[in-house]
């Protein structure tokens, strides 16, 4: 009888060791990718552990922004460049009026938000329509609203917008510079209550504003809105019919995701020092997502630690990738391809395994619907006799 | 219809306060560049004559050390310019005269050059203050945006 229990014991270990590998298999594979690639890359501990923190500090706003709209059932936000957007824009409008320091972001910031909202509000309606296939929906309405960006930045700023600087607009007297400099603004949010440790700058006003959208984030989910949206991201169908808006409910997140993407791009920008007008916003969506697949995150569930595992094993990854393919191959650039095919390839990983997921679980259902279905009948036949 | 107006207010009311806040960081975050001139200047056909070292002290730090015909310069946040310097007359004198100058800035002025010699003197303040214009050199490689898509490259 021990015996019996032991071996139900062993496998019900072996189980649950099988499906936390199948459950964290991308994770698990960057671990093993950072452990092969740090000693060949030859940084120093504290060279990676200050770029990582960096890294975290300028990425960690953007990336939690994504985690909204999973909430709510709609799946990847690629959507979340039309925030970056409009952070930008903004960046550009207090930049040309010389607004310095922590008050240029907090301004920026402000005037960020009924961008963001717009394009929210349009992102979500066309989600609505697209329904089932948001993510699709969502990356090329990205490539449209970038269109749409370059339009406004490249004809209509300096023209029907007035730009005051010449430091910002092009020679020909419209349209704004390739880049744009914040050299005015860089890191100030980082600086303010900076901290060293053992070598490692900690920008602890950005961390504690992080921390802010992270309580935030676990509050919201316990208000009504946030039980709407997880219900929503359920079955849209159940909240329905339990009196839930799903419309609007749909089009809430993706605006409260556009806002705050539009917040994590003034940071992410303020950290660079530099705006790349035509290009800075163009693959954030690409690599946030990617950095949140890596941290365990899956199309339809996600969490604030998926988000910090992610941004710390994805941006390790980009960091000694160069190096180690240089060790590795003798040429440098192959890690270069390295790094770009993985962060690609994470994200088709995640789908296919997500998709894969979904079609055992409705197999799955399907023959415990057939069984109890067989199970019935079979009963219903030993009455009649 | 009650619970509608006080959603309506609390809404107009959060909109007010953050363009409030945004009106108060365009004032308090204006950056002005002020350049301090210890050069001669012209007016009314006489020469007011440089000092032989001023020294630039700003937010009780020194910025630097002027000597004749230099400039230096240095950035402020705000519409105050409020700053020390220390003036030796001749170039043997031991002694240095200390003032403390304060300025209300035009808004709408990037660059600010003060002129010492001119304050020294008191003269009118559109000559002690003027605005400085930095000269744009033209980049005409500037013109090509058809670049890549940077794919390799994420920060």
């Amino acid at each position: 009888m021990k015996n019996l229990v032991k071996a139900e014991d062993n496998r019900s270990f072996g189980k649950k060791l099988l499906g936390f590998i199948g459950n964290n298999t991308v994770p698990i594979m960057f671990i093993i990718i950072c452990i092969v690639c740090i000693p060949l890359s030859g940084f120093s501990l504290s060279y990676l552990a200050n770029e990582i923190v960096t890294r975290m500090g300028r990425n960690l706003f953007l990336i939690l922004c994504l985690l909204i709209p999973i909430m709510a059932g709609m799946g990847l936000n690629f959507g979340m460049t039309l925030g970056a957007m409009a952070g930008e824009i903004a960046l550009i409008i207090v930049a040309d009026a010389q607004i310095w320091g922590i008050p240029g972001i907090i301004a920026a910031m402000i005037i960020s938000i009924p961008l963001s909202i717009l394009l929210g509000l349009c992102c979500g309606k066309l989600l609505n329509m697209g329904r089932g296939r948001e993510m699709i929906t969502s990356y090329i309405i990205s490539y449209v609203f970038n269109g749409i960006y370059q339009l406004v930045v490249l004809y209509m700023m300096g023209s029907i917008i007035p730009i005051k600087h010449t430091s910002i607009k092009l020679p020909r007297g419209y349209g704004i510079r390739n880049t744009v400099s914040l050299l005015n603004m860089r890191q100030s949010l980082d600086n303010l209550l900076a901290i060293n440790v053992g070598g490692v700058k900690i920008p602890v006003l950005t961390f504690l504003i992080v921390g802010v959208l992270c309580i935030f984030i676990v509050w919201f989910r316990k208000t009504k809105l946030g039980q709407d949206m997880r219900a929503v991201g359920q079955d849209q169908e159940v909240a329905r019919d339990a009196g839930i808006d799903v419309d609007k409910t749909r089009i809430i997140s993706m605006v409260m995701s556009t806002v705050i993407a539009g917040f994590g791009m003034i940071i992410y920008l303020q950290n660079m020092g530099n705006i790349s007008t035509y290009s800075s916003h163009s693959q954030i969506g690409m690599f946030c997502i990617a950095a949140l697949l890596v941290g365990g995150a899956s199309v339809d569930k996600a969490n604030i630690g998926n988000v910090f595992l992610g941004v710390i094993l994805f941006h390790t990854m980009f960091i000694v990738a160069p190096k180690a393919g240089a060790a590795i191959t003798g040429d440098s650039m192959i890690g270069e391809y390295f790094r770009v095919f993985v962060s690609y390839g994470v994200i088709t990983v995640a789908l296919i395994m997500y998709e894969a997921k979904k079609r055992r679980a409705k197999a799955g259902a399907g023959r415990e619907l057939a069984a109890a279905q067989a199970a019935e009948d079979g009963g219903a036949a030993n009455e009649d006799k | 219809m009650k619970t509608n107006k006080k959603t309506l207010i609390i809404r107009i009311a959060v909109i007010l306060i953050l363009i409030v806040i945004c009106a108060v960081m365009f004032v308090i975050g204006r950056g002005h560049t002020i350049y301090v001139d210890n050069k001669t200047i012209e007016y009314n056909g006489q020469e007011i004559g440089s000092k032989s070292e001023v020294d630039v002290y700003f937010n009780d730090e020194l910025v630097t050390e002027l000597y004749k015909g230099e400039r230096t310069s240095f950035k402020i946040l705000g519409q105050t310019l409020k700053f020390k310097i220390s003036v030796k007359e001749r170039q043997n004198s031991m002694t240095m005269d200390e003032y403390e100058i304060e300025y209300k800035i035009p808004y709408n002025m990037d660059g600010i050059l003060f002129s010492v010699p001119a304050w020294l003197n008191e003269l009118p303040e559109d000559q002690i203050m003027t605005e400085f214009v930095v000269e744009e050199v033209v980049d005409d490689s500037e013109i090509d945006l058809t670049e890549d898509m940077d794919i390799t490259s994420v920060e």
